[in-house]
This record gives structure tokens, C-alpha cells and sequence, in this order.
């Protein structure tokens, strides 16, 4: 263990699958399958399917109102953030000074910005023509707002920034905040993902097959890794991790989930097929090879699978390779949804639970395993034994991918 | 100690060049990109003057791909040439672009598809040369560029990389032109940054791409250097989502970040490139900071944003090719379009005329919607 380390004192999340840590953990500890059929309106017509949607009547009151910040007016994805900083904040129990929060920062990640707001602010152009669009929507177009709201929020003065490498993007920035953190950049820093469910994209995704639909047995199709899978649910959220240094943390007696230890990414430069085994491999390696950790040290591998046919394929293939058949396989895509670039970031926040309760959350789903991937995956909750870290992936629809490691902290 | 990080490479496309000389010759001459825009983007509005780029440039073999991709990789081109770098390099180099709106045709057009995903513009890029580095995008609206330029820094100067590509690329859009107009910071004819009479911003459009290299990477292939990029502040307003803060507290604090990072004092900056867009708030903000930074020292400071418009999130990467072209020149471009000084933003904005000046370090500012401030740090080589 490095003698100053970067740490995470705080978790914020807004997922399907809970909203706050507290709610989160419970449906890792039973395992709950959080997505549900849903309607969502388009501009012209709906899409009907099966989709991890938060729960966003309580968002607004874990943030207090504030002079130039409405939520009344402002995103989902800007609310869901905001949300999730909050969150944070409340976990990790963060009262910086004036000083501190100068030097905090925020660094998101995500897969589709603004793209909802930009598409309302077309539908309202063609509904009331150019002169009389409401303004207000049009921040939100820009997919760094929801970071500008949360700063707004919370009052955080140093770097604001908002990145995009698809879905991995998420485990991106908590790479981009580590380095600001870890070389002293930053004294804090909120980091994480979001993504909200955007009706036009997954009418989209079902007009192309990569949405799934449950099979009429009663099998969950997008049930990760499973030979019946036959696509993944569209999910959302806001995920925020607080990240300090560990000399920070300890000097004002924070409550420590864990320790960011090793980063990984690689990509294909392939589009025709999602995911390709041989850079998912890389990403995985470069990650253990970062930390300077063994394949047969990790307890647990958080996998990116979400229920798509090939993605899922390579992925398993991938980890087979490197773990073999006896360290433990999740995905949690089968709790939320697939949240784009707030999953990877929900990812380590599972993980971290993980490693702190030596459990591991399983995949629910059908009675049986039908898969032939030789990796171990589990119906329910097992329990994970003593080995100190996780590795945590996140891939994209564009094949380039991330990984992450976080290991148990011990004082 | 960190690595030396040199630019080796520029290429740009904007209203005013399809490369980064004739950009810079037109720059110094005064040559505007503003005119009446053009039909597809032409919406009715009261406002109808744009700087969009209007000579044709190759985008044979893109067809999939949208604009703001398209000018990337047409810059990204003129500096991968400039920099004389093998294909074995260009292979190995990480991939970094600012962009604000980044691909909003489909949206525009109704349709949705893997064209939109955020990271369109940096992924298309890669694609296209084929690199096998990371890639990605910035989506810091207009400080994006700044944010980008960061990035490929920071992995060369910590050694996790020898080459980068990186930049900035926004199409012109219906999305930005109505949005601008709607919240009042569009100008329907002129943009004069600075001015009393200033009334707003002209929406622009193009790509800066800059190549940077690690100091050793360059001098092993013996590659022309324009400048090393010393470092990049950064800070957040916290205050407002589009306007600045009234006392520049942000901005400030960007400028002395940047300026601590490089190991330098406000008695070092020889000239400013300013954000200056042409808005009331934008500008008045601006020059208070600048006034609070450099008290009574009259840094001369310019925005080029009155030839070609803003161009969003490929705007810092323009405005540090330009700052690479005035270091080798030694001569600054001036803030065109200005007529009577306005008395708040009490600086000195070498009006209409290029100035030849000794210039050994140079900062340029870049500022965003979601109170983003971000200062980059050039000094000419030696």
C-alpha cells in the first residue's frame, strides 16, 4: 500500500437499483432485478420496453435550492448529478472549509451529454419555431451542465470537467480524477458517470436488436452471460465517487470504502462487432500490471456484461483467460439496467460493498447456468473469501475499454 | 522531473483558412469570416450573419461521419503533415478533442443513432488515422479545446506517452445559433470584442489540431518546434451556468493556476489571447480578471473571436495555434472590429492593427458554459 494513497471516502448513487449507497446495498444484498417494463414517450410516438428508470421523485430534496440553480427547469441527467454529489457528500460526511473548496474538483464521464436536452430543444423549435424555443433548455444541450450545476450546488472552484469514450467514460474520469488527486492538482475530487434513459436511443436500439426483450417463458433475456440472453435493458443514472487522498482522509477522520489501486484501456478500433476479446484482454492486463497485482489476488471480477450476445461472449472469453474458472463473476447491469457510463462507477461502488461485507452480488435470473464460458457466476448473493481486491470493467459499444481496481482498505 | 512537452504540428480549418497559414495570414489582415449564413442553417431569426467554413475541403471516404468529425480530421491532417511524424508515431499517438455540441445533425434531422454517442468526434479521428493510443473527448463546452490540450500534456509530461494529437472541432449548428440568440448573446452583424458597442458573439465553426511531443521524442527526429505548452489552469465560477462571475473569481483563479504550474509570474506574460467573445458579460468579466491578475501591467491581450466567430469548443485550440504563430512571428494579432473603448474593460486589446512584439511567453484563456475557466500556458522554445 502506497503511503499516500488516493482513497474513496464518499459514494453517491442514483440507479434503478437504489437510490443512496444505503438503498443500493440492499439490492446487491438480495440481488434484486430492478428493471421493469416501461412507456416512454417520444416525439413522435412511444417505445415500449423493459428499462432500468430511477425513481426521481425524491431527487430534489437531497439538494438544497440555491440562487442560479432551478430544478425545476433543469435535466434528468442534471438532477440525477446533482443527486448523486449530494450523496456523496452526506457518505463521506465532507464539510471542507473555503479553502478545501477551491481546490475541489469535479470530472465526469458520460456516453450521450446532453443529447435528451438537445433533442426537447429541437422538438421545441418545431413546435414553436426558432424565436420563440424556451431558453432555458439550452445549457442543458451541453453535456458538461450537469457538472456546472453540481458545482454551482456545492460550491466546488476547482477543475469542472465532463469526457466522453462512450460507456467507459465513467471509469474514465475517476482515472482523470485519481491523477488530478494523486499528484496533488486537486485536494478533492467528485468523479464518476451518468447517463439517462433517452427514449429516441432506445427506440434505436430496439429497431436494431440490441435491446432486449424478456422471452415469453418467462427467461430473462438480458440477463448477463446467460445462453438465453438475447440483448441488454436500458438503464440511467448518477454515480459519484469522493476521492482523496488517504493522508487527507485520515487527518479529518473520514470513514474509508477503499482504495483506488490500478487502471487499465485499450481499444480495438473495430466497430462491426461490439467488444473484441483480444483488447478486452489488454484493458484487463494492463489494469492488474498498473496496480501491480496478480490475476490470482482478486476476489472478484465486476464484469461490463449486460446481455448482449457478442460483448457478453468476448467478455466471458476474456476473463476465462486471465482468472480461470474459480474467481467469482458479476455483472450488475442485471440490478440496474445498462446505465451507459454511470454503470462503470456503480460498478466499484458494488465492489467496494464487496469487499466490505465479503460478498459478492449474484446475477438473478433463470434457475439454471447454461453458459459454456468457464467463468463462475452465481444465481444469488455468495460470499467472497479473503483475497483484497476487485477488479472492475467497463467496455463500450465501440470496443474501447476500461478497467479499474480498488482494494479493501485496512488502517 | 517531468517531461518537456513541445508542439511540433498545427492544422486548422475556420471561416477564414482551410490550413493554418492561410488562417494566420488572414488573421493578421484583418480578412472576416462573417457573412450571411447559409441556407441549411438559416432559420428565420432576426440574426442571420455566421462565420461558417464556405470553401469546400475533402471529406472523401467520411460519408458516416458527422461535421464537427469531418473538420477534425481535415485539421488533424494539415498537422500530422506539419509535424513530419512517421506513420509508425502517428500509429502510437492518444487522441484527445474538445468539442461543445459535438455531432448535432442527426438530433436536427430527427434521428438518433451510435452517431450521437458523445465521444463521435475523437473516435471517428482514431478511426480514421488508425491510432492505436487512447482516445477521447471533452465535453467542456467552450473551454473544451483547453481541456483536451491538458490531457495529451499531462500523459506526455508524465511519461505515458511520446506523441498526442489534440485539438478542438464544433460544426455550426441550428442548435447553438438558436440557442445563443434565445438567451441574448448572439450579434446580428458585427462581433467586437471589447467595445463599448459590443453586442454579442458571432457563432463560428471549424478545428484546431495540434501535435505535441515529448521534448526528446522531437529533437530525436530533429522536428521543428513552435512552442513547449508549460501548463494549463483550471478552476469552476460555481456560480451561474452561462454567466461569468461578476467579480471573475474564477477566471482568476484559472490565470494564477496556470502561472504556478508553469513556474512563472504575471511579469512574465508577455501577451494574453483572450476568451473575449464579444458578449457584455464575457468581456467585462474578462477584463476584470486580467486587471486583477496584472494590476497596472498593460499585457497586451487580443480576441480573434472578431475574424472568425466563436467556434465553441475548437475555439482554444484556434486561439494556441494562433499563439504558436505569434511566437514565431513575433507579432500579435489584433483585436479587429474595435471602435470606441469601453471604459470597464480598461485594458490594452492592440485594436486593428498587428503589433510586433517581443514575445517569449504567451497565456491564452478559454472560458466555458457551466462556469468553466481554463488558462494555457505557451513559451517560445529554446
Amino acid at each position: 500500500m502506497n503511503t499516500d494513497s488516493v482513497v474513496i471516502t464518499g459514494i453517491g448513487v442514483v440507479t434503478a437499483a437504489g437510490v443512496g449507497f444505503h438503498a443500493f446495498q440492499s439490492s446487491l444484498r438480495n440481488s434484486t432485478r430492478c428493471v421493469a417494463p416501461k412507456t416512454l414517450a417520444r416525439e413522435n410516438g412511444a417505445v415500449e420496453g423493459i428499462v432500468g428508470a430511477v425513481n426521481d421523485e425524491d431527487l430534489p430534496k437531497f439538494i438544497q435550492p440555491k440562487r442560479h440553480l432551478n430544478f425545476k427547469h433543469m435535466s434528468r441527467s442534471g438532477v440525477m448529478v446533482c443527486a448523486a454529489a449530494a450523496l456523496a457528500i452526506k457518505d463521506g460526511r465532507f464539510e471542507p472549509s473555503a479553502q478545501t473548496l477551491e481546490q475541489t474538483g469535479i470530472v465526469m464521464g458520460t456516453g450521450f451529454g446532453g443529447i435528451q436536452s438537445m433533442l426537447k430543444f429541437n422538438a421545441d423549435v418545431r413546435a414553436k419555431g426558432p424565436s420563440a424555443v424556451n431558453p432555458i433548455i439550452f445549457p442543458d444541450t451541453v453535456s458538461n451542465a450537469p457538472a456546472g450545476y453540481a458545482a454551482i450546488a456545492f460550491g466546488m472552484q476547482g477543475m469542472n470537467a465532463t469526457l466522453s469514450t462512450g460507456f467507459s467514460s465513467g471509469l474514465r474520469a475517476i482515472r482523470v480524477a485519481y491523477e488530478q488527486v494523486a499528484s496533488g492538482g486537486l485536494a478533492a475530487a467528485f468523479a464518476g458517470g451518468y447517463d439517462e434513459l433517452i427514449p429516441e436511443l432506445c427506440h434505436y436500439w430496439q429497431s436494431t436488436g440490441a435491446m432486449a426483450s424478456d422471452h415469453t417463458d418467462g427467461i430473462l433475456a438480458a440477463r448477463p452471460f446467460n445462453a438465453n440472453r438475447n440483448g441488454f435493458y436500458p438503464g440511467e443514472g448518477a454515480v459519484v465517487l469522493l476521492l482523496e487522498r488517504r493522508s487527507t482522509a485520515s487527518q479529518r477522520g473520514a470513514a474509508i470504502h477503499g482504495e483506488l489501486l490500478g487502471f487499465g484501456s485499450c481499444q480495438s478500433n473495430q466497430t462491426s462487432e461490439p467488444g473484441a476479446l483480444g483488447a478486452q484482454r489488454c484493458t484487463m492486463q494492463r489494469a492488474l500490471a498498473n496496480a501491480g497485482i496478480k490475476a490470482s489476488e482478486i476476489a472478484a471480477v465486476f464484469a461490463s456484461a449486460n446481455g448482449s450476445v457478442l460483448a457478453d461472449r468476448d467478455e466471458a472469453l476474456a476473463i476465462a483467460s486471465i482468472f480461470g474458472p474459480d474467481t467469482p463473476v458479476t455483472a450488475i447491469k442485471s440490478l440496474t439496467g445498462e446505465c451507459m457510463a454511470a454503470a462503470g462507477p456503480a460498478s466499484v461502488s458494488a465492489a467496494l460493498w464487496a469487499l466490505n461485507k465479503k460478498k459478492v452480488p449474484g446475477i438473478p435470473g433463470q434457475a439454471h447456468d447454461s453458459h459454456d464460458y468457464k467463468i463462475r457466476t452465481s444465481n444469488s448473493t455468495s460470499e467472497m473469501d479473503d483475497r483484497n481486491y476487485c477488479l472492475i470493467n467497463s467496455f463500450g459499444l465501440d470496443a474501447q475499454g476500461e478497467s479499474l481496481i480498488v482494494g479493501r482498505y485496512e488502517s | 522531473m517531468p517531461n518537456r512537452v513541445v508542439i511540433t504540428g498545427i492544422g486548422a480549418i475556420n471561416s477564414i483558412g482551410v490550413s493554418a497559414g492561410e488562417f494566420w495570414t488572414n488573421l493578421l489582415d484583418g480578412v472576416s469570416g462573417a457573412a450571411p449564413i447559409g441556407a441549411q442553417h438559416d432559420v428565420g431569426l432576426k440574426q442571420n450573419v455566421g462565420c461558417e467554413v464556405r470553401k469546400p475541403f475533402s471529406t472523401e471516404g467520411l460519408p458516416s461521419m458527422g461535421r464537427a468529425t469531418q473538420l477534425a480530421i481535415e485539421a488533424a491532417k494539415g498537422a500530422l503533415h506539419d509535424s513530419g511524424l512517421s506513420a509508425a508515431a502517428i500509429e502510437e499517438a492518444d487522441i484527445s478533442i474538445g468539442t461543445t455540441m459535438g455531432e448535432p445533425e442527426m438530433i436536427e434531422r430527427e434521428k438518433a443513432s451510435a452517431c450521437i454517442q458523445a465521444d463521435a468526434i475523437s473516435s471517428g479521428v482514431a478511426r480514421f488515422f488508425n491510432t492505436k493510443g487512447n482516445h477521447m473527448t471533452w465535453q467542456t463546452a467552450c473551454a473544451a479545446g483547453n481541456y483536451a490540450m491538458h490531457s495529451g500534456f499531462s500523459r506526455i509530461a508524465s511519461g505515458r506517452g511520446s506523441v498526442a494529437l489534440v485539438g478542438g472541432s464544433d460544426a455550426f449548428s441550428k442548435t447553438a445559433f438558436i440557442g445563443f440568440a434565445r438567451v441574448g448573446a448572439l450579434s446580428s452583424d458585427v462581433c467586437r470584442p471589447f467595445d463599448h458597442n459590443r453586442k454579442g458573439l458571432l457563432l463560428g465553426e471549424g478545428s484546431g489540431m495540434l501535435v505535441l511531443e515529448s521534448f526528446s521524442h522531437a529533437q530525436a527526429r530533429n522536428a521543428k518546434i513552435y512552442a513547449e505548452v508549460l501548463g494549463c489552469g483550471f478552476s469552476c465560477d460555481a456560480f451561474h451556468i452561462t454567466q461569468p462571475h461578476p467579480k471573475a473569481d474564477g477566471a482568476v483563479l484559472a490565470m494564477n493556476r496556470a502561472m504556478e504550474q508553469a513556474h512563472i509570474t504575471p511579469q512574465d506574460v508577455d501577451y494574453i489571447s483572450a476568451h473575449g467573445t464579444g458578449t457584455k458579460f464575457n468581456d467585462l468579466s474578462e477584463s476584470i480578471a486580467v486587471k486583477r491578475v496584472f494590476g497596472d501591467q498593460p499585457v497586451p491581450i487580443s480576441s480573434i473571436k472578431a475574424l472568425i466567430g466563436h467556434t465553441l469548443g475548437s475555439a482554444s485550440a484556434l486561439e494556441a495555434i494562433a499563439c504558436c504563430l505569434a511566437l514565431r512571428d513575433q507579432v500579435i494579432p489584433p483585436t479587429w472590429n474595435y471602435q470606441e473603448k469601453d471604459l470597464d474593460c480598461d485594458i490594452d486589446v492592440v485594436p486593428n492593427e498587428p503589433r510586433p512584439a517581443r514575445l517569449k511567453t504567451v497565456i491564452s484563456n478559454s472560458y466555458a458554459f457551466g462556469g468553466s475557466n481554463s488558462c494555457l500556458v505557451l513559451r517560445q522554445f529554446n
